[in-house]
């Protein structure tokens, strides 16, 4: 993941393609229709495909080849992957597929598409936003609103306070820990493996806070991105609180594409697990992902067919009955059925992936860390988050803090949160995780 | 009845004066946690942070030992004291590079001339690191109350001085440490300095490995140089080391050369203890590939000890 000047040109060519692409899709009536649509998927997944997976696809070929004694005659690219390419390619191409269905008129003022593709906040690592939502916002006048600016810079505080916090403290030892898992013991590895399932959360949705609020403060409004994701009671719910623009946008475009779930069990099972690997393969060109994204595709489909016989199970247990444990029970369950797939998310390798569950199974060894203070500091982060969401999740609009009706309340807790940035935050620390993507 | 010009006014107004109400709780709140963290900051009787701050503002030891990790935990004050009947404190510390050894013997010599120093210098001392300086942090606290050491502060960042208009960001990622330290008793008044190691290494003899080509760094050379200068200028018999490692190095090390080019043009004594056959021949002397454990650190010190004797004869 890199910027480069020149790879501007590759966002440049994807808006005019999908400009011009939107305008015929329009006019036309038809096959020619489905010619634009087509042409315009292709350009997209086109850039994708050579500027990610290229040299996947031909790693993958040279190691199959070399099975069977052969030579790899087709060259690799010395490409660097442009910044949140995967973002913008998504969100281009919801607009000519809105278009096509007859959802979104085309977008005749090239300006307004091209702010469209590249609205800043959520250029790199989105929410990836819908053309229904934000077109028309961009012609509406957006004047000064205290509300707005108020609550767009209260988001993007939480955004960095989570991010600085947290996430790049947690970051401090899973990276030691991940980055060589030869000689780290199985409590180590839980732990920089439970630490990583917190950390990729606080990374990505401060991301997702910051860059609504940035835009929140200009007056616009972009789509909730996460939704305290680890309260989820199962990987279905998880999936409808954790990267939510993403879910949503396989859902309309991939998943009911493939006929959804109006179509026979097994097939319906299929188009699951088929747009779960997807998804894996969407977030880098490794292995590892495509894993993390099966797995994830396995728990769905293993919700489904287990879900009479759990309910069954808890109708002779009763244990609905005592509904905080029971809520307990699935939170946890559902948290380590991620934590698990995170494994793979994270490792470097498939057999680093491997090796860490093995050590995890063992379980055996004192816990590493070089620095007592990193462990510390991640623990009082992790249990600050804790706090706030457990609130913000079971006791809604009580115990309000930043958002409390006395001034002087709501402007303590600001400076306190802009103070706990600087006494506890990691300001050496590195980029948003998603950026990659 | 307000009309829309002093609606957006009166939003302007009421925004701004919010702001100025949120900037001045903040600076109050920081300079009161920055004042509280001062205070305990400096009362530390134990710690790396204690340590740093005896260097810089009590020590007026005969010897100082100057260095990363390596030097705090393979020069033992005692057998320097008790060979060269001079007092010896051990200045190392841990996750550092020159630009902080500049920066705390700047510091020194405007109290006080010791009579030898010993810079136990590492290859990441010239070398161009992913770091970004980002150790020089452990600086900040001093920023204030130490001028001298400010231009090598400002070379972490352009927006250092900027930062630190806050009183608390010196602090940053301290409070823990303050804390343990503040509520410990002194363990380091007999160590000097010196943190011993007490595990032995088991593994094998490997070649080095680098992670990324060796590129010097220019300005760390640069700041090498100025160390050497500084001690020249001030008179101190300077001794530039390179401690033992288990570690075989098969290839030619640009740093090194670097290195013994710079000790070269300054007459400066270069001992390069890195390709010492007692050393590698016996790796329970090792805690670790880069660290010597209390028996090899016992062994080491006296041999530089000797060598020192020695060379003041």
């Amino acid at each position: 993941m890199v910027f480069v000047p020149i790879y501007i040109l590759i966002l440049g060519f994807t808006i005019v393609v999908d400009y011009f692409a939107g305008i015929y899709i329009e006019k036309s009536q038809g096959r020619k229709r489905k010619l634009f649509l087509t042409a315009s998927l292709i350009a997209n997944i086109g850039v994708l495909a050579i500027f990610k997976y290229y040299n996947f696809i031909n790693n993958n070929i040279t190691v199959l080849l070399h099975g069977i004694g052969w030579q790899n005659p087709i060259p690799y690219l010395s490409i660097l992957l442009p910044v949140g390419l995967s973002f913008h390619t998504f969100q281009a191409m919801s607009y000519t597929i809105e278009v096509y269905r007859g959802n979104q008129v085309a977008e005749k003022k090239f300006g307004i598409y091209s702010l469209y593709v590249m609205f800043f906040p959520q250029l790199v690592a989105g929410p990836i936003e819908r053309p229904q939502r934000l077109l028309p916002q961009f012609y509406e006048k957006h004047e000064f609103d205290y509300q707005c600016v108020s609550e767009g810079l209260k988001q993007m505080l939480w955004g960095f306070l989570k991010k600085l916090v947290i996430a790049d403290r947690l970051a401090l030892y899973v990276n030691t820990v991940y980055s060589n898992p030869e000689p780290h013991t199985g409590p180590t590895l839980l732990i920089a493996t439970v630490f990583f399932a917190i950390q990729i959360y606080c990374d990505f949705s401060a991301y997702s806070d910051i860059a609504i609020g940035c835009a929140r403060v200009m007056g616009f409004k972009l789509m909730t991105n996460f939704n305290r994701p680890y309260f989820s009671m199962s990987i279905s719910e998880f999936w409808k609180r954790w990267h939510i623009s993403l879910s949503t946008w396989f859902r309309d475009y991939l998943y009911i594409s493939l006929g959804g779930n109006r179509v026979s069990i097994p097939r319906w099972y299929f188009n699951l697990f088929f747009v779960f690997l997807v998804s894996g393969l969407w977030h880098g060109a490794n292995w590892t992902y495509m894993i993390w994204g099966a797995l994830n595709g396995v728990y769905l489909v293993g919700g489904l067919i287990s879900a009479p016989l759990i309910k069954k199970i808890n109708r002779i247990t009763r244990i609905d009955k005592f509904r905080g444990l029971h809520t307990f029970f699935q939170v946890i369950i559902t948290f380590i059925l991620v934590c698990f797939a995170w494994i793979f998310f994270r490792a470097n390798t498939v057999s680093d992936a491997f090796l860490i569950i093995k050590k995890i199974a063992r379980f055996k060894g004192p816990v590493f860390y070089e620095d007592l203070s990193t462990l510390g500091y991640s623990f009082l982060g992790i249990i600050f988050l804790l706090i706030v969401e457990f609130k913000q999740e079971y006791f809604g609009k009580r115990f309000l803090v930043l958002n409390h009706p006395h001034f002087a309340i709501r402007n303590l807790a600001y400076a306190v949160m802009v103070l706990l940035i600087i006494l506890f935050g990691v300001f050496d620390g590195g980029q948003f995780i998603y950026f990659q993507f | 009845m307000v009309g829309p010009l002093n609606k957006r006014r009166n939003a302007y107004l009421l925004f701004f004066l919010r702001l100025a109400i949120f900037v001045f709780t903040f600076f109050v709140l920081d300079a009161l946690a920055g004042w509280l963290l001062r205070h305990y900051y400096f009362t530390q009787h134990s710690g790396s942070m204690y340590r740093t701050t005896y260097s810089m503002e009590s020590a007026t030891h005969d010897i100082l030992i100057f260095g990363t990790s390596r030097a705090t935990h393979h020069y033992k004050p005692e057998v320097f004291e008790r060979t060269l009947g001079m007092t010896c404190y051990n200045a190392g510390k841990d996750g550092t590079q020159i630009l902080y050894h500049y920066a705390v013997l700047e510091s020194v010599l405007k109290r006080y001339t010791p009579k030898i120093i010993i810079l136990d210098i590492s290859f990441k001392d010239v070398l161009e690191t992913d770091d970004n300086y980002d150790w020089l942090s452990s600086l900040l606290p001093y920023y204030k109350k130490h001028p001298e050491i400010r231009p090598v502060v400002d070379l972490k960042s352009y927006f250092e001085k900027y930062k630190l208009l806050s009183a608390s960001y010196p602090f940053n990622s301290a409070i823990l440490t303050i804390a343990k330290s503040n509520g410990m008793t002194s363990n380091d008044e007999g160590k000097k300095g010196y943190l011993p190691l007490e595990k032995e290494w088991k593994g094998p003899l490997t070649a080095e490995i680098h992670k990324r080509p060796e590129q010097i760094d220019s300005i760390k050379l640069k700041y090498f140089e100025k160390f050497i200068g500084d001690c020249k200028k001030a008179n101190i018999t300077l001794y530039v080391m390179l401690s033992p490692v288990y570690i075989r190095f098969d290839k030619p090390s640009i740093s090194l050369a670097a290195i013994r080019e710079v000790c070269e043009h300054y007459k400066v004594p270069f001992y390069d203890y890195t390709t010492c056959a007692e050393f590698l021949s016996n790796r329970s002397l090792f805690q670790d590939r880069s660290h010597m454990n209390d028996k090899g650190a016992t062994i080491y010190s006296e041999k530089v000890a000797k060598e020192i004797k020695n060379g003041l004869k």
